[in-house]
Formats: C-alpha cells, sequence, structure tokens
C-alpha cells in the first residue's frame, strides 16, 4: 500500500510539466471571444483565426523544430473577465502557443499568459491600457486603438465648429472610450458643451438626449455598444432634433442597423470613425479576402435592406485583423519557433489582409497604427468613405449588397 | 563583381549602345551619375532588415549626427536626428536601418518611431505635410567607422592640440580617354549647375572619340570643418585640393575645456570650377569631379533615407563628452526566474527521488 502511494507521488510528480505545446505536430491558437453574448464578435474573430489557419495548413508551418500545422480552440468568454481567465488557463493547460482575444480577458489573464511565454493577441477591443510594452511583453493587438479613434474623432470634428456632447455609456468599452475622448479633447474644451454617462441597459434615452440639447450639443458624439447608438438616434430623431451624429466602430455592427430597421432615414447622414479596410494599393486584396471568407463561410447578413430592396451585408474587417494576427504569428513561428515566440512577433511582418504590412516592434505592440482611422457615413443602410477628410476622401467604397 | 565595378561597366555598355553611337565626331556615353555609392561608406545598413517600402513621392531627410568622444577624440557615444519631411498625400511604410539600439520621437514629430532589431520603423499616412523626426541611439563600434572625420586629442602641458583627418576616400574606377575641352567644360558647368538637385540631379552624357578605359582612384568628400575649443574658433576645408587633415594648437587650454567639430560634407567646388586644358586627361577629371560629388552626397546619408532620389543633408557634430559606463549585460528577468527556479526543482526532485528510493528501500 505504502509503494502504491509512493508510486502514484511520483506519478503526480512526472505529470507536472504542464501541457506541452508542440504535441503530435500541431499547433495550438486559442480564440477567448464572447461567443454566447455577443455572436458578432466571436464568430468574426474566430472565423478570421480559423480562416488564416486553413490557408497556413496546406503548408504547414516550418519552425526551427519542425514542420507543424494549426489547430484553432474556441473558448467563449460570455464577455466576463473572470471567465476569460479560466479560458486562458486552460488553453495554457492545453498546450496552447498563442491566445488571439477579443480584449475582455486581457487585464485578467494577460500575466497568466506571460508565465506560460503565452502571446496574447487582441483583435477587437482598442481600449488604452490593454496593450502596455513595459508591463505587459507579452500582449500585442491588430485592431484600431481608442486612442487613435478619439485623436482621429477630435481632428474631424473640432474644426468643423461643432459644440460636442460626449457621450458614452456604461459598459467597459463605453467607459474607457470615454476616458479616450476626455484626453482627444482636453486641448479644446470649448468644443465640449457636455459629457454624459449613459446606462446601457436603459430601453429609452431620451432624457439624457434632452440634456445635451439643452446644454447647446450642436452634434452628438457616442461611444458606446451598437444598442446604444441606436438608442441615442431614436431619441434625438423621434424628438424632431436632426443633430450631426458621430460614432465609433460599434457603428459597424449590424444591431444598429436592426433597430433602426423600420426608419432608415434616422441612420442617414450618422458618421463613424473605424479602422481603414483598404491599403493604398486599392481595394483589390481586401475583395481578395473577402471572397476567401464568404466562400469559407458565406456572407456576413445584416438582417435589413436598402430601399432597392438588396439584401445588406457586413464587410469582414475585424476578421481581417484575427487573419493578419495569425499569419504574423506564423511568420515568428517560423523564423524563432515556440520558445522565443514573445519576442519573435516585434521581429516579423506579414502582408494583411488588405495590402498592408502587419506587424510589431520593439517600442510598439500596435498592429494598426493611430492614422489609420477613417471616417464612414450611412445612406440607406450602407456606408462610404466621407469626402472631407483627406484619409477617408482617398479610400474606396466597399461594396455592401448582394 | 563590385556595385563601381558594375556602374563602370553600365557607362561603357551606354558607349556601345548610345542612340547616337553613329553620329558623326563620337560616341555618347553616360558620365558616374551622382548617385553612386562608393564602399566603404554611409548610409548604415543592418542584415536582416526587410519589409514594405512605400512613401509618398518627395521625402526629403535632414539629420545631425550627434558623437560623443572621449578626451583622446575617440568617439563613446553616437546619436542621430533625423527628420523626414513627407510633403505630399498617401501612405508610408518603411525602415531605416543601422546599428540602432534605442529610438524615441525628436521634438516636432508628428508620429512616433517603431523600432525593430537595427531598423527604425515608420508606418501611417500623411494627410499632405507630415514631419517623422526620430532620435535613434546607435552602437558607436559599429557605426563609427563610417564617420566622415578621424579625431585626435592631445595634451601638451597647458596647450591642446586638436586633429582631424579626413577619412572619407574610397576607391572607385574613373574613366579615361579623350574628351573634347569643350564637352569636358560643359559636363563640368552642367555638374555644378545641378548640384541644388543633390541626389536628383539628371544623368549627363558626354561625347568622345573613342571607348574610355577605366582607372582605379582614391574619390574624397570635401569637409567643411567649423571648430571651437573653449573660446576659440576655427574653420577649415579638408579635401577639394587642400590638406585631408588639420591640427589645431589650442594654448593655454583649460582642462575641462570642451571641443566641438560641426562637419558638414560639401560640394567640390574647386575641381568643378577647374578649366579643363588637356583634351587627354579632361574626361577622368569630369568623371572625377561627378564621383567626387557623389561623394559628398553619399555623406549626407549617415542614416538612409529611403527616397533615393529625395534630398538629403546631414551635419555631423563631434563634442566631448563624458564616456559612459559599461552597460550591465541585460538578462530578462523573467527567465533567471525561470531558470533557478528550474534548477531548484530540478535539485528537489533529485533530493526527493532519493528519499522515496531510501524510505521505499527501508519499508
Amino acid at each position: 500500500m505504502r509503494r502504491a502511494a509512493l508510486l502514484l507521488v511520483v506519478l503526480a510528480l512526472a505529470g507536472c510539466g504542464g501541457g506541452d505545446k508542440k504535441s503530435a505536430g500541431k499547433l495550438l491558437i486559442a480564440v477567448d471571444a464572447p461567443f454566447s453574448r455577443s455572436q458578432y464578435i466571436g464568430q468574426t474573430i474566430a472565423r478570421g483565426v480559423e480562416l488564416a489557419a486553413s490557408e497556413v495548413n496546406v503548408g504547414g508551418v516550418p519552425t526551427p523544430d519542425g514542420n507543424y500545422t494549426i489547430e484553432v480552440k474556441r473558448y467563449d468568454n460570455a464577455l466576463s473577465p473572470r471567465k476569460a481567465l479560466s479560458n486562458i488557463r486552460r488553453a495554457i493547460s492545453d498546450g496552447a502557443v498563442a491566445i488571439v482575444d477579443d480584449g475582455t480577458g486581457v487585464d485578467a489573464g494577460w500575466q497568466a499568459a506571460n508565465d506560460a511565454h503565452v502571446p496574447i493577441g487582441i483583435t477587437y477591443d482598442g481600449g488604452g491600457g490593454l496593450v502596455d510594452l513595459e508591463t505587459r511583453p507579452n500582449v500585442y493587438r491588430i485592431a484600431p486603438t481608442n486612442r487613435g479613434i478619439a485623436f482621429r474623432l477630435a481632428e474631424y470634428t473640432i474644426p468643423k465648429g461643432l459644440k460636442l456632447a460626449l457621450i458614452h455609456d456604461d459598459t467597459t468599452y463605453g467607459q474607457q472610450g470615454g476616458a479616450s475622448l476626455d484626453e482627444a479633447f482636453s486641448r479644446n474644451p470649448e468644443s465640449v458643451a457636455t459629457k454624459l454617462t449613459v446606462p446601457s441597459g436603459d430601453s429609452d434615452l431620451s432624457p439624457q438626449v434632452l440634456r445635451a440639447r439643452r446644454a447647446g450639443a450642436t452634434a452628438l458624439l457616442v461611444w458606446g455598444q451598437a444598442s446604444t447608438i441606436a438608442k441615442v438616434v431614436i431619441a434625438a430623431r423621434s424628438a424632431g432634433w436632426d443633430v450631426p451624429i458621430y460614432a465609433t466602430p460599434s457603428a459597424e455592427d449590424p444591431v444598429l442597423r436592426q433597430q433602426l430597421a423600420d426608419r432608415p432615414q434616422w441612420l442617414d447622414g450618422l458618421t463613424f470613425a473605424t479602422g481603414r479596410m483598404t491599403a493604398e494599393l486599392g481595394p483589390d486584396f481586401f475583395y481578395a479576402f473577402e471572397s476567401k471568407f464568404e466562400n469559407a463561410y458565406g456572407a456576413q447578413n445584416v438582417g435589413v435592406r436598402t430601399r432597392g430592396g438588396d439584401a445588406v451585408i457586413a464587410p469582414p474587417d475585424y476578421a481581417m485583423y484575427s487573419y493578419d494576427f495569425v499569419n504574423v504569428l506564423t511568420q515568428a513561428l517560423k523564423q524563432f519557433g515556440v520558445e522565443d515566440l514573445v519576442k519573435g512577433l516585434e521581429q516579423v511582418t506579414a502582408r494583411g489582409a488588405n495590402g498592408d504590412e502587419r506587424g510589431f516592434n520593439q517600442h510598439n505592440h500596435e498592429g494598426v497604427v493611430d492614422d489609420d482611422v477613417f471616417f464612414a457615413r450611412f445612406h440607406d443602410m450602407t456606408y462610404a468613405p466621407v469626402a472631407d477628410d483627406p484619409l477617408s476622401s482617398t479610400l474606396p467604397t466597399i461594396k455592401q449588397t448582394r | 563583381m563590385t556595385r563601381t565595378g558594375r556602374l563602370l561597366g553600365f557607362c561603357v555598355a551606354a558607349c556601345a549602345f548610345a542612340p547616337a553611337a553613329s553620329a558623326a565626331g563620337g560616341t555618347p556615353i553616360l558620365l558616374p551619375s551622382v548617385r553612386t555609392t562608393l564602399t566603404p561608406g554611409p548610409p548604415l545598413t543592418a542584415a536582416n532588415v526587410s519589409g514594405e517600402v512605400l512613401y509618398p513621392p518627395g521625402m526629403m531627410s535632414d539629420q545631425k549626427v550627434l558623437v560623443g568622444i572621449d578626451a583622446a577624440g575617440k568617439p563613446v557615444s553616437l546619436h542621430v536626428v533625423q527628420r523626414l519631411e513627407l510633403p505630399k498625400l498617401g501612405d508610408y511604410s518603411f525602415t531605416v536601418p543601422g546599428p540602432i539600439s534605442d529610438v524615441e520621437a525628436a521634438p516636432g514629430s508628428d508620429s512616433q518611431p517603431g523600432l525593430r532589431r537595427d531598423a527604425i520603423l515608420w508606418s501611417g499616412f500623411s494627410a499632405g505635410k507630415k514631419t517623422l523626426a526620430a532620435r535613434a541611439t546607435l552602437r558607436p563600434g559599429a557605426a563609427a567607422s563610417r564617420l566622415p572625420l578621424r579625431v585626435s586629442i592631445a595634451r601638451g602641458g597647458d596647450t591642446l592640440v586638436v586633429r582631424g583627418e579626413n577619412v572619407t576616400t574610397a576607391r572607385a574606377p574613373v574613366l579615361v580617354g579623350p574628351l573634347s575641352l569643350t564637352e569636358a567644360a560643359k559636363a563640368l558647368r552642367q555638374t555644378h549647375r545641378y548640384l541644388a538637385l543633390g541626389a536628383a540631379a539628371p544623368d549627363i552624357y558626354a561625347t568622345v572619340r573613342a571607348t574610355p578605359l577605366s582607372r582605379s582612384e582614391r574619390i574624397v568628400a570635401p569637409l567643411d570643418v567649423q571648430g571651437q575649443v573653449g573660446d576659440e574658433r576655427f574653420h577649415y576645408v579638408l579635401g577639394d585640393g587642400r590638406p585631408l587633415r588639420f591640427e589645431r594648437r589650442v594654448a593655454h587650454a583649460r582642462k575641462d575645456a570642451k571641443v566641438r567639430l560641426v562637419v558638414t560634407p560639401a560640394p567640390p567646388e574647386r575641381l568643378l570650377q577647374t578649366q579643363p586644358r588637356n583634351a587627354e586627361r579632361a574626361l577622368s577629371l569630369v568623371a572625377r569631379a561627378r564621383l567626387t560629388v557623389a561623394r559628398e552626397l553619399q555623406f549626407h546619408n549617415f542614416l538612409a533615407n529611403p527616397n533615393p532620389t529625395g534630398r538629403s543633408t546631414a551635419a555631423y557634430v563631434y563634442e566631448t563628452a563624458k564616456r559612459s559606463a559599461a552597460p550591465k549585460a541585460v538578462t530578462p528577468s523573467h527567465d533567471s526566474d525561470s531558470s533557478w527556479s528550474t534548477f531548484l526543482a530540478v535539485g528537489l526532485g533529485i533530493v526527493g527521488a532519493g528519499t522515496l528510493v531510501v524510505l521505499w528501500a527501508n519499508s
């Protein structure tokens, strides 16, 4: 009995080594995203990763330690940091070489990943502080940053002489965005009429919109979930207030258009800032990526139609970011292998889905530069780049109907 | 085959295939380009730096190379402040290579530079006008050999002796053969007129009666040196028919007197204004003059301007500095932690296994 107990102890000690990162010629990439709570975001991120992995696996990944294929595993964080931390621990235990995250789990889980020398790639949330070169050396991001979006919004709206009501909701996304707006507009307080925090759960935001109107606002800038933007639009337009409304990348979410489907004219003119889909080389690269994406998963239907009856689809722009992250990761694996992956990511680039070079460096773990934010305006349930911004005016309109 | 050798081959090939080859009186040949890069020399390079090169047209570079020298004149620190001006709308994405250990945005920069191993990374969008300014720290051991001036400082009693030597010399193949004096004077005039265009200067042809040969010659970029030791100021031009060295004795120099030398590559004004008098040597005179201009332009690109025809200017500032302490060997803390913890785990494992074996044997 005693011998058996000792044998068990020895066997238990032998099993304490953690997950093998290179089991059976496969490298695991974990996708931690809110599949159950925000299906659009979760699916977009995971599909971008899976599409890149399927392409890479055709020839495999020749690393200094041998040739591997990539396996992708989904973990649902349900927008809960606690759940995300648990996912990250499970992913490490499963032997993941990298984790692709929407951003939910990064504050809670980066340390666990760093201890295991596993890089995290954020491909949705642009929140400041999520990426920090000094304190979070294993965290990278390919997505527009809140800082870039806020400064570009300030750069675009201030010269128009507007008095803005800066509105953000009480979600983490909204609060982080509100902080970025405060910083961006700090040198031009004369352009801000008021700042409001609105509850994301409320069904009617009329009182808050009325407060903004009484504060002398001549434009509304909303940073929040798509449903919050929709409620602000409804509150303003139903009160007969034809005020210009500006928003953030969440305006791309189909939820906004679905909630305004019965009053499409209310959406017309809403302008939002988001990451550019095309590079200077033209839209061909993006269309090629979109075509591959649709062949694999079908078009992302928004669920609304134009006045002419065409079905509206959402371009897979955020899928592009997770797709690009996997391609940069693959280059790092090829050159530096699994063991040096966290540092290796700083030294490589890959051709992005839109034709741009994607990569990081020793001073910057952001793969989308602040300049790469453009402005788009809704018309007839689709959006097109604006003409009164130097960058946006150079960009083509991506087709959004089928 | 070296780059200069290939250049000569190209020039000779141009002789053979020039469109007006059969024109009465001679064959047009391409004179050496002012974009010729001679070795050794700048711009600084690095291994394994690749990536996209994309910039709006007309990008210009201006840089100040800050050389910290010790009490003997040896470079002990090297920083470069490079300002890239983007005058037009468009995307940009490129790296500036070199033995770069660190980089930060310099005052006036509209964007933040990134750091790759041995490269500065710039990426973004210019809305019509943008300044990209970086202050890069270079590893002096690797970069000092490309500096244009070698400085030595000695002290004899209360006299400080500052010596400087122009070390921009490189060998290059110079075209040799007869050329009419009129053609030579015209080529020199055109080269002088195009100096303001820098590397964007157009190529120049000359008509020769016989296919030229080549001869390897030393080419030196003239240097304009403005110096200051304490309150005493001095000025030298090294090269362009003048000596390549200077020696300045500063009497009654204070022990802590700082030496400051501002070195600027200068065009070979004397050479370009030489009146050709011998037709047999006229072609080599013109070729030498154009290669000297090329060498001068080369030293205006200590850090490369990714736009090869963009205007580039550089000034090298040598200044006495305290020798910095040798940097400590840096080991990433988590690595050392993990190796210690591995040692500990292995040690404990061995002890534990031994104990288990003893227990087992005694049970």
